[in-house]
């Protein structure tokens, strides 16, 4: 008797490879994802946990990505909805973010001016809108496209555009101040 | 562009690129990933002094929230956006003209769909976790029409929430010293060395000298004491109302 190929045996190849691609997104950008959630919630610890949340969910999914290079823009995606769900629930007791009372601790190896400029980043980006500081984070930091930052925030091509361009004038009027 | 401007953009791109730099992933951390068991909590190993920040920000929010009984966009993964139903609807919201504010009965799931419907965004009613309501674009819907749909969601948002009035500001500055001086007399009232320092626009830094912020104790005494100051701010809030 000879047995039927098992008819899920092609998505089981694509459930291994987007799992491996997963890990290796991991390895290779947990700190950008971290700092994506952090810097757009403005809550570093949950920010680690945000992160956590959405590895999983997509770890998860059993519905193979059409594409391994869409899984890095749908992680992001999953970090800001939570850091957006997350800002909804919040009760107004927040933690102070810990880089605030101990720069030097958590980033010895960066220069003297570099943290400064990260602090005065870090709190020009507060005061922005939360579209602003989402279009920013997304570009600057986690370093995506204008069309990637438009997908991954679900937000028209021109529409990021025009918040790029305020947060950027917002965020370089931040630092020639503290120049 | 001047030299300056230029400048400040270099200096904005590595401060910018910098952010994550410092944080490293674990094994452990993949391996909660795998097996599902992301575990939420402070870091252990914080030095202390801690301190804790009440923003009036985030109170605004909080405020808003309970004003409403529940929030859109909720989003419950990528490209869906949920209302939950579960609070209790019809409740109330303000809206603002030109000319006038006023206070008007209104359920947070009819208002989103009469925006949307206005607004001219198509969309679809679908049912959510513990009896929620979803509100997602069309199985169909290009991404052009994705867009529009989340910015629909947003403006829908934002006119069921509109920004408060200068008296509505300070009025919830006010609020907010109201709460934290509440939040510092049941902190000290629990024996924990609490002080309250005013940090700026209205928010309060909580310092506990002694405790660290993840210290079981002071975890206890916030959570028993900022339910107190939520639930005695909900009750001037309803007095407020009905006066």
């Amino acid at each position: 008797m000879t047995l039927a190929k098992p008819p899920l045996l092609a998505d089981d190849d694509a459930l291994v490879a987007q799992r491996s691609a997963l890990a290796t997104l991991y390895a290779e950008r947990y700190g950008d994802f971290v700092a994506l959630a952090g810097l757009t919630s403005g809550r570093r610890h949950s920010a680690e946990d945000l992160v956590q949340d959405a590895f999983a969910g997509a770890y998860r999914r059993t519905t193979p990505f059409r594409d391994l290079d869409t899984i890095s823009g749908y992680v992001a995606r999953s970090v800001i909805n939570g850091a957006r769900s997350e800002a909804r629930r919040r009760r107004p007791t927040v933690e102070l973010d810990p880089d605030h009372d101990l720069p030097a601790a958590v980033s010895a190896e960066l220069s003297v001016q570099l943290l400064g400029d990260r602090e005065v980043v870090r709190a020009a980006l507060a005061t922005l809108p939360p579209r602003q500081r989402e279009c920013a984070v997304c570009h600057f930091q986690f370093g995506l496209s204008q069309t990637e930052t438009a997908a991954v925030l679900g937000l028209r091509h021109g529409t990021v555009k025009t918040h790029l361009g305020r947060a950027r004038r917002a965020l370089v009027r931040a630092l020639e101040e503290h120049t | 562009m001047s030299d300056q401007q230029q400048s400040a953009d270099q200096r904005l791109a590595e401060a910018m690129a910098s952010f994550g730099r410092d944080v490293s992933p674990t094994d452990e951390g993949w391996a909660d990933v795998v097996s599902g068991r992301v575990v939420h909590g402070a870091e252990p190993g914080r030095p202390g002094p801690q301190r804790f920040v009440v923003g009036i920000a985030a109170a605004l929010l909080v405020a808003s929230l309970v004003i409403t009984g529940a929030w859109i966009g909720s989003d419950d993964g990528p490209g869906r956006t949920v209302v939950p139903a579960s609070d209790p609807a019809p409740t109330t919201a303000t809206t603002t003209s030109t000319t006038t504010t006023s206070t008007i009965p209104v359920d947070p799931n009819a208002f989103t769909q009469a925006c949307l419907d206005g607004l001219g965004v198509e969309y679809r009613m679908v049912p959510g976790d513990g009896g929620s309501i979803g509100f997602s674009p069309p199985a169909s819907a290009t991404d052009e029409q994705k867009a529009a749909f989340t910015e629909g969601v947003e403006e829908c948002g934002d006119r069921l929430w509109p920004e408060p009035s200068p008296e509505e500001q300070a009025e919830n500055v006010a609020e907010g010293e109201r709460y934290t001086e509440e939040l510092i007399a049941c902190l000290v009232a629990a024996g924990i060395d609490a002080e309250a320092v005013p940090a700026g626009e209205g928010a309060w830094d909580i310092v506990t000298p002694e405790l660290a912020h993840d210290d079981p104790e002071l975890q206890s005494a916030m959570d028993r004491c900022t339910a107190r100051a939520d639930a005695n701010a909900e009750a001037r809030r309803a007095e407020a109302g009905d006066g």
